[in-house]
């Protein structure tokens, strides 16, 4: 073997893995391509890194719901068996953890979602643009309106769980360092206590977003859209 | 990520600890890796155009190509040996964090290269001639592996194993790189050329090369055998001598 085979050789593996780049991203944007392209001629090298990134990034996601978790427990566990555990009773906690984790799940899920290639808003945005273009019939136009803003609305919820669950862990490390300040310095709980109220709140409000029936609402919204779009005086 | 990347340059160069810091811990090395990327192409491609001021034409486009192809090319064969020395010695890092350190190092090397582009430039421009240009760029390449290994060796730790460890790197690098360069050759140009080609032939190697121009700056001159059957022609025939007609790094 000389050293134009040796670079055939390399060329086939640098365009099979930047297939295998492009294909495993999730959204075909402009960087798919860039990461693709890189994987070409650099994969011994950039490859390892790429792999290692995104695994490092999906670790971060999971770590930072356990250390909530973990915050919730260790602020129970400075006020148990002390006057100030009626602040954060057990059965508190349950409930707090139980919502978090549901919180948690919704909001992997619809990242999940979002991710999938049916629901890119830039695609759903350049398929209307594409539509309006060919005039195509104003059903269709209709449609594919609706789905950008389904797409728009889901990717606008799902930024409002991320800053939610964002906020409440932010809360709950400060409650624990309160209960543990309160518990070491025999300080009064008054502002734990009102860090608790915090807590509660938006676990209510973390819990109105979760009861949602998006499906169903989207549905409701999908008639509604649609319905107009046959109402409008363009529509022939 | 592009903040992300403007930030890693700006560190390449004010704090490598950092850096190194940065590989060791592993995590999101992509802006390290693009930024590193760039600096290399674009600091060794500055480079190879300045060494090319020599020759002119189109061996400045050449050069400026070949020259981070070079880099690039050496580093795609060192970072497997540099993660097997590390880790026989007892260093292990990931290997996602050795590409990173590595490539790191050689973006910053390439970055010491931009700065001694303006020198050499001034060098050529005053008429350093041949082979002691070959010998100013060569101390170049000395000075900016110095600034990348020092680089490396942060990252592998700062003791006797890590000098160990960037000892063994470093004889692997200046072989790897050499022949490699050797390879990707001429990046100065021959002077009497009428035409500039992209690679020269296959002929002798990067040690063979070391030796000749050592000698050749001090007066020495061999021929290879190729060359003196040159000579014996030209010698027979009419027109002037330019030193060093056939010569070309």
């Amino acid at each position: 073997m000389n050293l134009a085979d040796l670079g055939v050789l390399y060329g086939v593996a640098g365009v099979l893995s930047g297939a295998v780049v492009y294909r495993s991203r999730s959204r075909r944007d402009a960087r798919a391509v860039a990461a693709a392209l890189l994987s070409a001629p650099l994969w011994p090298l950039w490859l390892p890194v790429l792999f290692a990134s995104q695994r490092a990034e999906r670790d971060a996601q999971h770590s930072a719901a356990t250390e909530t978790e973990a915050a919730l427990l260790e602020g129970h566990e400075a006020v148990r068996n002390t006057p100030l555990e009626p602040l954060l009773p057990r059965a508190a906690v349950d409930r707090l953890l139980g919502e978090l984790r549901r919180a948690t799940e919704r909001y992997a899920e619809l990242s999940h979602l979002l991710s999938k290639k049916g629901f890119d808003r830039a695609a759903a945005e350049e398929r209307l643009a594409r539509l309006e273009q060919r005039a195509a019939s104003p059903r269709t136009l209709a449609s594919a309106r609706l789905h950008l803003e389904n797409v728009a609305r889901l990717q606008s919820l799902a930024a409002r769980d991320r800053r939610a669950l964002e906020e409440l862990s932010e809360l709950i490390a400060a409650l624990r360092t309160q209960l543990v300040f309160a518990r070491y310095s025999g300080s009064s709980p008054g502002e734990a206590g009102d860090i608790v109220t915090e807590v509660w709140a938006r676990v209510e409000m973390l819990g109105t977003s979760s009861d949602g029936p998006l499906f169903e609402l989207d549905s409701t919204l999908r008639a509604e859209e649609y319905a107009l779009g046959q109402a409008r005086p363009d529509s022939g | 990520m592009n903040s992300q990347v403007l930030s890693v340059f700006d560190e390449l160069l004010r704090s490598p600890r950092a850096i190194a810091e940065r590989s060791r811990a592993g995590g999101d090395l992509r802006p390290l890796f693009v930024a590193s990327l760039a600096a290399l192409v674009l600091g060794a491609g500055v480079f190879g155009a300045t060494l090319a001021t020599s020759r002119g034409g189109l061996q400045l486009l050449y050069s400026g190509v070949k020259l981070p192809l070079a880099m690039v090319a050496t580093m795609l064969l060192v970072v497997p040996a540099f993660h097997a020395i590390a880790a026989g010695l007892g260093r292990p890092l990931s290997f996602s964090g050795m590409i990173g350190l590595t490539l790191a190092a050689a973006g910053r090397g390439a970055l010491v290269l931009v700065a001694l582009s303006p020198l050499t430039w001034l060098c050529f421009d005053r008429g350093l001639t041949y082979h002691p240009g070959v010998l100013l760029a060569v101390a170049c390449y000395g000075l900016a592996g110095v600034a990348a290994l020092d680089l490396v060796l942060k990252g592998v730790g700062f003791d006797a194993r890590g000098f160990a460890i960037v000892s063994l790197f470093a004889g692997v690098l200046f072989v790897t790189g050499g022949q490699t360069a050797w390879m990707l050759r001429p990046f100065l140009g021959r002077p009497s050329a009428a035409t500039v080609p992209f690679f020269r032939h296959r002929e002798s190697s990067f040690w063979d090369a070391v030796q000749q121009s050592s000698l050749s700056s001090f007066g020495v001159y061999q021929l290879t055998k190729v060359e003196a059957e040159g000579e014996a022609i030209r010698s027979s025939a009419p027109g002037p001598r330019l030193e060093n007609a056939d010569e070309s790094r």
